[in-house]
C-alpha cells in the first residue's frame, strides 16, 4: 500500500510531475493569449515540434543551451506567423489552418531532421539547462510565466484591449483598437511560448526524435479549456496532466495494480483519458471568449 | 452555382496543389538536390508503370474512405480529426474477426470483417459526437485525444503478453489472418503488387455516400444541421440525433479505411504499424481538396495516393536522402490543406480566370472562406 502511495505522490513522482507540466504550462499560456484575442490555435502541437527541433539545433550550433532556447523562440514565432497571416489577414478557417500547420510542421521539421542528421540522430552531448533539486530550470520559468501572464492579461491596458478584442471585436474596433494588430501580437506571443515549450521537451531528453511531442500541444489546449482560460486554472490543469504523464512508468511491481496494466503500456493512455474526462465537463462549465473562432472583417 | 462559380471552385484546389508542389521544389533545391529529378521520380513512382498505377490505387483506397469520413462530418458541421483513432479501432476489430471465425467461406468472411470494422469505427466516432452534443466538448480536441487512446490501447493489446498477441511468438503482433478473411486480389501488375477489393469498396462507398447525402431525407437533415442548426431545430429535426448519426457514419468510413488497408495488405495486426497510421490526416487533405463532395474525395484520394506512391519512386531513384521523400509529401499535403483553407489567396486569381473563361462578369467582394466550420471551443448546448 505504501508502495502505491509513493508511486502516486512521492517526491520523485512530484518532481517528474513538475518537469512534465512545464512544457504544457508554457504552451497552454500561449494558447491563452491567442484565444483571449479570439483566434483558436490548434497548431500548438506543430509549433512545439518546431521549437523542440530548433532548440537542439541551436544548442549544437552555438554550443550553449541559451542559443538553442533563442533559436527555438524565433522559429516558433516565425512559424506561427503563418497562422497569423492565414487567420487574421486571409480570414481562413482557424481549425483548418491549424491542422495544415501541424502537418507542415511535422513534415518540415522531420524533413530537416532527416536531411541534417539522417540515421545517426542528433549529437549526444548537447548543452542543456541545469536541474535544481531535480526540477528543471525551465520549469521555474514556466511557473514565473503564469504570474507574468496573469499580470499582463488582467492588470494592464494592453491586456484589457486583448480581452475586448476576443469578446467583441466590432465594439473594440469602434473604440479605435486595432483588432488585426492585437490578434497578430497574440498569435506571435503564442508562437514564442509554444516554441519555448517545445524546447523544454527536447532539452529534457537531450535530443530530438520524431513524434516526441506526442500530443502535448493538444493536451495543452485541453488544459486551457479545463482551466477556464485563466492562468491559474491552466496551472492546475497542467499539473494534473503532468502528473498523469509522470505515473505512467512508475506503477510496475506495485501491489493493487495488475501487472498487465503496469507493463503493457496501457497507462500511457492515461493522460489522454484524463483530458477526455476533463473536456466532458465533469468539472463544471467553462466559457470561452465570446468571439473566439470567428474571423473578423473590418468594413 | 453559376458556371463561373463552378470553375472558380475547382480552380482553387488546383492552384493550391500547384503552389504546394512549387514550394516543394524550392525546398528540394534548398537542401541541394535536383528538384526536376525528384519530381520526375515522383511521376514515375506514381503513374510511370503498371506497378506504379497499382500502387497508386492501393494507397488511394484507404484515404478515399477517410476522406469520405471527414466529408460526412463536415457536412454535419463537425470537424473529424479522429480518423486515425477510428481507423485503428476499426482495423483492430476487423483484424480480430479475420483471425477467428476461420471456418467461414471466403465470400462471407472478409465482408463480415469489414462490417465489424466499420461498426467499431462508427462507435468510436459516435463517442466523440456524443461528447460534443451532450457535454459541449469541442470535437477537435476530443477526437484527437481519442486518436491517442486508440493507439495506446491498440499497442497495449498487441504488446508482448497482451490479449491479442500471438502465443509463443517473440514479436508484438497478432496471429495471422485467415486466408478467407483477406481481401480478394483483383489485379497483379507485378508479383509484389496486389491490387485488392479495397479499391472497389472505396469507390462503392463514395457512391453510397453521395447518394445518401444528396438524395435521401437523412442526407438532407445532415446538410441542414451543418449549414443552419438553428433553422434545422426550428424545422423539427433533432440536431443531437443527426450529429451522432453523422459522426457514427464518419467513424464507420474511417474504420473501413483502416480495415481495407490492413486486411488487404498485411498478414496480421502489428503493434509497430499503429503509431504510423497517416490515413486520418490524409483524409482531411482529401476532403478539403475535393471540396467536401464524394466525387471530390475520390479524385483527391487518387491524387494524394499518387503522391504517396511517388514518394516510393523518389526513394527508389535516390533522388533525395533516405526517408526524406515521405516527409516532403507530408509537407506538400499540409501546404495543400493550408492553401485550400486560406483560399482567399487564390480565389481572386481563380475568379479572374473563371470570369475570363465563363464570359466575363463583375467580381463580387470575397467573403471569408467558403469552408467555414469554426466550432467554438465551448458551445451552448440548448436542445429543447
Amino acid at each position: 500500500m505504501s508502495e502505491l502511495l509513493i508511486a502516486l505522490v512521492g517526491i520523485p513522482t512530484l518532481i517528474a510531475m513538475v518537469n512534465f507540466a512545464a512544457p504544457l504550462i508554457l504552451a497552454s499560456l500561449g494558447g491563452l493569449f491567442c484565444e483571449r484575442s479570439g483566434i483558436v490555435n490548434i497548431a500548438l502541437e506543430g509549433v512545439m515540434t518546431v521549437g523542440a527541433f530548433f532548440a537542439i539545433v541551436g544548442s549544437v550550433v552555438t554550443g550553449s543551451w541559451v542559443g538553442g532556447l533563442l533559436l527555438a523562440i524565433v522559429a516558433g514565432v516565425a512559424f506561427s506567423a503563418l497562422h497569423a497571416v492565414a487567420t487574421v489577414t486571409l480570414r481562413a478557417d482557424q481549425i483548418i489552418t491549424g491542422t495544415a500547420l501541424i502537418l507542415i510542421a511535422a513534415g518540415l521539421v522531420n524533413f530537416l531532421y532527416a536531411t541534417m542528421y539522417g540515421a545517426q540522430g542528433t549529437p549526444s552531448d548537447v548543452s542543456r539547462p541545469a536541474n535544481i533539486g531535480g526540477i528543471n530550470l525551465l520549469a521555474l520559468v514556466a511557473f514565473l510565466a503564469v504570474g507574468v501572464t496573469y499580470f499582463i492579461v488582467f492588470n494592464t491596458p494592453w491586456g484589457l484591449r486583448l480581452r475586448s478584442v476576443g469578446e467583441h471585436p466590432r465594439a473594440a474596433d469602434t473604440v479605435g483598437i486595432n483588432v488585426y494588430a492585437m490578434r497578430y501580437q497574440a498569435v506571435l506571443i503564442s508562437g514564442m511560448l509554444a516554441g519555448l515549450a517545445g524546447a523544454v521537451v527536447s532539452f529534457n531528453v537531450g535530443s530530438y526524435t520524431e513524434n516526441m511531442i506526442a500530443g502535448r500541444g493538444f493536451i495543452a489546449l485541453a488544459a486551457l479549456v479545463f482551466g477556464k482560460w485563466h492562468p491559474v486554472g491552466v496551472l492546475g490543469a497542467c499539473l494534473l496532466f503532468g502528473w498523469s504523464l509522470a505515473i505512467e512508468t512508475r506503477l510496475g511491481g506495485v501491489d493493487f495494480i495488475p501487472s498487465f496494466v503496469a507493463t503493457s503500456g496501457l497507462l500511457s493512455a492515461l493522460p489522454y483519458v484524463i483530458t477526455l474526462v476533463a473536456l466532458a465537463g465533469f468539472v463544471g462549465r467553462s466559457v470561452a471568449p465570446a468571439a473566439v473562432g470567428k474571423p473578423y472583417a473590418k468594413h | 452555382m453559376s458556371s463561373a462559380e463552378r470553375i472558380e471552385a475547382t480552380l482553387v484546389p488546383i492552384f493550391s496543389v500547384l503552389a504546394a508542389m512549387a514550394i516543394g521544389m524550392l525546398l528540394i533545391g534548398a537542401i541541394g538536390y535536383d528538384p526536376f529529378y525528384a519530381y520526375t521520380s515522383l511521376l514515375k513512382g506514381a503513374v510511370g508503370s503498371t506497378t506504379a498505377i497499382g500502387s497508386t490505387l492501393l494507397r488511394a483506397a484507404p484515404i478515399i474512405l477517410t476522406g469520405l469520413s471527414v466529408m460526412v462530418a463536415f457536412r454535419a458541421g463537425m470537424f473529424n480529426i479522429g480518423g486515425t483513432g477510428q481507423a485503428i479501432a476499426g482495423l483492430v476489430v476487423g483484424g480480430v474477426v479475420g483471425i477467428h471465425f476461420a471456418g467461414l467461406p471466403s465470400a462471407v468472411h472478409w465482408p463480415l470483417a469489414l462490417v465489424a470494422a466499420a461498426f467499431m469505427g462508427g462507435l468510436w466516432g459516435a463517442l466523440a459526437g456524443f461528447l460534443k452534443v451532450s457535454r459541449g466538448a469541442n470535437e477537435v480536441v476530443v477526437t484527437i485525444m481519442l486518436n491517442y487512446v486508440a493507439i495506446k490501447v491498440g499497442e497495449a493489446l498487441l504488446n508482448l503478453g497482451g490479449p491479442l498477441q500471438e502465443q509463443g511468438s517473440t514479436i508484438p503482433a497478432s496471429p495471422e489472418f485467415a486466408q478467407s478473411a483477406r481481401l480478394p486480389v483483383l489485379w497483379r501488375p507485378d508479383p509484389f503488387t496486389e491490387v485488392h477489393m479495397g479499391v472497389v469498396v472505396a469507390l462503392l462507398a463514395a457512391l453510397v455516400v453521395w447518394f445518401v447525402i444528396d438524395r435521401t431525407a437523412l442526407g438532407f437533415q445532415i446538410r441542414a444541421v451543418g449549414l443552419a442548426p438553428d433553422a434545422a431545430r426550428y424545422g423539427g429535426m433533432s440536431v443531437t440525433k443527426v450529429t451522432i448519426i453523422a459522426m457514427f457514419a464518419a467513424g464507420a468510413l474511417a474504420g473501413l479505411g483502416g480495415a481495407v488497408q490492413t486486411l488487404g495488405e498485411l498478414d496480421r495486426l502489428q503493434k509497430s504499424e499503429l503509431g504510423v497510421i497517416q490515413i486520418g490526416f490524409a483524409g482531411i487533405a482529401v476532403s478539403l481538396l475535393g471540396r467536401n463532395t464524394a466525387l471530390g474525395c475520390v479524385l483527391g484520394g487518387l491524387l494524394l495516393g499518387a503522391l504517396d506512391s511517388g514518394a516510393v519512386g523518389i526513394q527508389n531513384d535516390n533522388a533525395l536522402p533516405a526517408g526524406v521523400g515521405t516527409k516532403l509529401i507530408l509537407i506538400i499535403q499540409g501546404l495543400i490543406v493550408f492553401f485550400v483553407g486560406a483560399d482567399l489567396l487564390f480565389r481572386r486569381l481563380a475568379q479572374n480566370v473563371a470570369g475570363a473563361a465563363g464570359g466575363g462578369g463583375h467580381a463580387p467582394p470575397l467573403p471569408p472562406t467558403t469552408l467555414a466550420v469554426q466550432p467554438a471551443l465551448d458551445e451552448e448546448v440548448t436542445e429543447a
